[in-house]
């Protein structure tokens, strides 16, 4: 059972869907849960939080129903369970100023503009999930099948490295 | 379960009266030691705490059961000739900071300086130069690089540098090219093979060379001028297997390395103490320093040029070292109780002839280290080597000590076929580019021709005189 979330906040049913095909090859290693609006995100947020499940990823739409997809970020940003996470914000025409709200206040990792490729999307989410398994994982090998592997190598043959004669 | 069986059975072992073992003139120290090998075998093989924990934890149990401060219940509860040898509590702490943990220590920082300093990527660069873009020979080149890198780094760390080359390459490859499985199976083996070149190259060789002292002691540069031919000896077998089993479709492969040698005044101390470092290990003669003080010069230089800083030494792997530790403290109780003997008496060796010993000895030590760490293997099975090639003529014949205790340490590197027989072959099958077949058969073959290559060593040793 995965460890790690990637939760999917978009109110438009084929973007969503979109979004989650490009999904599938991280699957083995993440939880992908697709939700269509803040309200909903938040209690999926709740039951993880029971959990020993951690949210690693957020991909948010800019235009969520009643509320802003910044505003969502800005949110998560503030809680510390939910603060590692990185942030995507995939939005439908580029604005500034909600840009630099979601960077200065929403800890915005990445921002996705149109016209955006199935490609960019998924190099956009294994970089990253590198990121943040790097920073928060331990057994980083075991993402190094899906994420990429020349950072994850590369990071265990430049310190991280504490497994010298060790098993599993 | 784990658990229960892993300390339950040597409890119940320590609780049995001693008469009832079978064991003739066991003393009740030898007993006790006998409890705590048996904790020893279970806690390693089955792994219900970490390795390194068990390490530590047969020292504490020596210290507490057998040594000359135990429990003071423990050594006036009968007669002093029932109650055997105890060992004195000094000599099992000393084994946290014996020369040979020394000897790794000096290694691990030369390892962790040449990996800030980018001296492992670039040499790696200058040295792939030469073999072309033909990716037959590219997989050569990277072989050689890996298992001369892991001669004196890691094997796991080494294992990750050149994966890391390695894989962006490997993604312009054909996803069906058989050459992508060889070149990511390569370096794993590779790391491994490397690892028997020098005392330090491997944790088992820095066991080994605890029995390797006094009139059995070899040298850093004696181990290294067989080591050496011996490790690309075999390493060119697993190339050519590799050519024959996964040869690369593509005709051409263009590794491109990047970096430059960094010239900052400490990166030149860097590259100047690693050289002189190698210098004085092989010339321990003319100087007169040993390997394991010469060990202390990058350890020193590094720390007072602040090459390496107070994080660096966080990165230190202290659990490889008490790993050793453990084993060298084990080895030593085994030995000094007596017990190691009396567990080799009750088996009749002189009754089988010299080589199916050595056949046997070889076989168990390369099965066990495919299963469990091969470091816990070497802790293992090596105290109970030397106890019988000292006590077997036939053996002494053809070499005794240093013979068996070197081919046993050789075959517990050369477990390679699973993907937990060594950190390097894990690292390899997490990449996801490995299929477990082809590292079951090659490395399958490997491993046996690596015990063939093993007897062939001990057999030249024995030409030459060595031993």
């Amino acid at each position: 059972m995965p460890k790690y979330v990637v939760l999917i906040v978009n109110g438009n049913p084929e973007e969503q869907s979109r979004i989650v095909t490009v999904l599938n090859p991280f699957e083995a290693s993440f939880r992908i849960v697709p939700v269509i609006n803040a309200d909903e995100a938040e209690r999926k947020l709740y039951e993880i939080s029971e959990t020993e499940e951690r949210l690693a990823l957020v991909i948010c739409d800019e235009s969520l129903p009643r509320e802003s997809g910044t505003s969502f970020l800005v949110r998560l940003h503030q809680d510390s369970r939910t603060r590692p996470a990185h942030k995507v914000l995939v939005m439908h025409e580029p604005d500034a100023e909600v840009l630099v709200q979601a960077i200065n206040h929403g800890g915005l990792d990445h921002c996705l503009v149109p016209p955006w490729s199935e490609e960019q999307l998924a190099e956009t989410v294994k970089n990253e999930l590198t990121d943040f398994i790097l920073d928060h994982e331990s057994d980083k090998l075991a993402y190094a099948s899906v994420l990429d592997q020349e950072r994850i190598l590369g990071h265990m043959h430049e310190g991280g490295l504490t497994a010298w004669d060790h098993h599993h | 379960m784990r658990y229960l069986i892993a300390f339950g059975l040597p409890l119940l072992l320590w609780g049995l009266p001693t008469e009832l073992l079978g064991l003739d003139g066991l003393t009740v120290t030898q007993h006790r030691m006998l409890a705590i090998f048996a904790l020893a075998v279970l806690c390693w093989v089955l792994e219900p705490i970490p390795i390194f924990a068990t390490s530590v934890l047969l020292i504490f149990l020596e210290l507490l059961l057998v040594s000359s401060k135990s429990l003071i219940w423990l050594r006036n509860s009968t007669d002093s000739e029932t109650l055997g040898t105890l060992l004195p509590y000094k000599a099992l702490l000393q084994t946290f900071a014996s020369p040979i943990i020394m000897l790794f220590l000096g290694g691990f920082f030369l390892a962790i300086a040449a990996t800030k300093y980018r001296l492992d990527r670039n040499l790696a660069r200058v040295l792939l130069h030469p073999f072309g873009e033909d990716p037959r020979f590219v997989m050569l080149g990277m072989m050689l690089i890996t298992a001369v890198f892991s001669m004196f780094m890691s094997n796991t760390a080494t294992t990750a540098l050149m994966l890391a080359i390695l894989t962006p390459v490997l993604k312009l490859f054909h996803p069906d090219d058989p050459g992508r499985n060889g070149f990511v199976l390569s370096i794993p083996l590779a790391a491994n093979i490397g690892g028997v070149g020098t005392p330090i190259g491997t944790p088992p060789n820095a066991v080994a060379m605890k029995y390797l002292t006094g009139e059995n002691a070899i040298s850093f540069s004696e181990w290294m001028s067989f080591g050496i031919p011996f490790a690309l000896l075999l390493l060119v077998v697993a190339w050519g297997l590799l050519i024959v089993f996964c040869r690369p479709r593509e005709r051409q492969m263009n590794l491109v390395i990047e970096g430059t040698f960094q010239k900052s005044w400490r990166a030149w101390v860097v590259y100047v103490v690693f050289g002189a470092t190698i210098l004085l290990w092989l010339t321990g003669r003319v100087h007169g320093l040993n390997s394991y003080i010469v060990a202390m010069l990058p350890v020193s230089v590094f720390l007072a040029t602040r090459i390496l800083t107070k994080d660096d030494l966080k990165l230190l792997s202290w659990d490889v070292l008490w790993l050793i530790s453990g084993g060298i403290a084990l080895g030593y109780g085994l030995e000094q109780t007596g017990l190691s003997m009396t567990i080799i008496a009750q088996v009749p060796f002189s009754e089988f002839p010299a080589l199916v010993i050595i056949l046997a000895a070889t076989v168990v030590a390369l099965l066990m280290s495919t299963f469990i760490s091969n470091t816990a293997t070497a802790n293992l099975l090596l105290p109970l080597m030397a106890a019988l090639a000292a006590n077997e003529p036939a053996l002494m014949a053809l070499g005794g000590e240093r013979m068996l205790v070197l081919v046993v340490t050789f075959s517990c590197s050369f477990a390679m076929a699973l993907p937990v027989s060594t950190p390097p072959n894990a690292m390899a099958f997490a990449t996801g580019l490995l299929p477990s077949q082809t590292l079951l058969k090659l490395g399958a073959m490997v491993s046996v021709l690596g015990l063939g290559c093993a007897y062939l060593l001990g057999w030249t040793l024995r030409q030459v005189g060595f031993y």
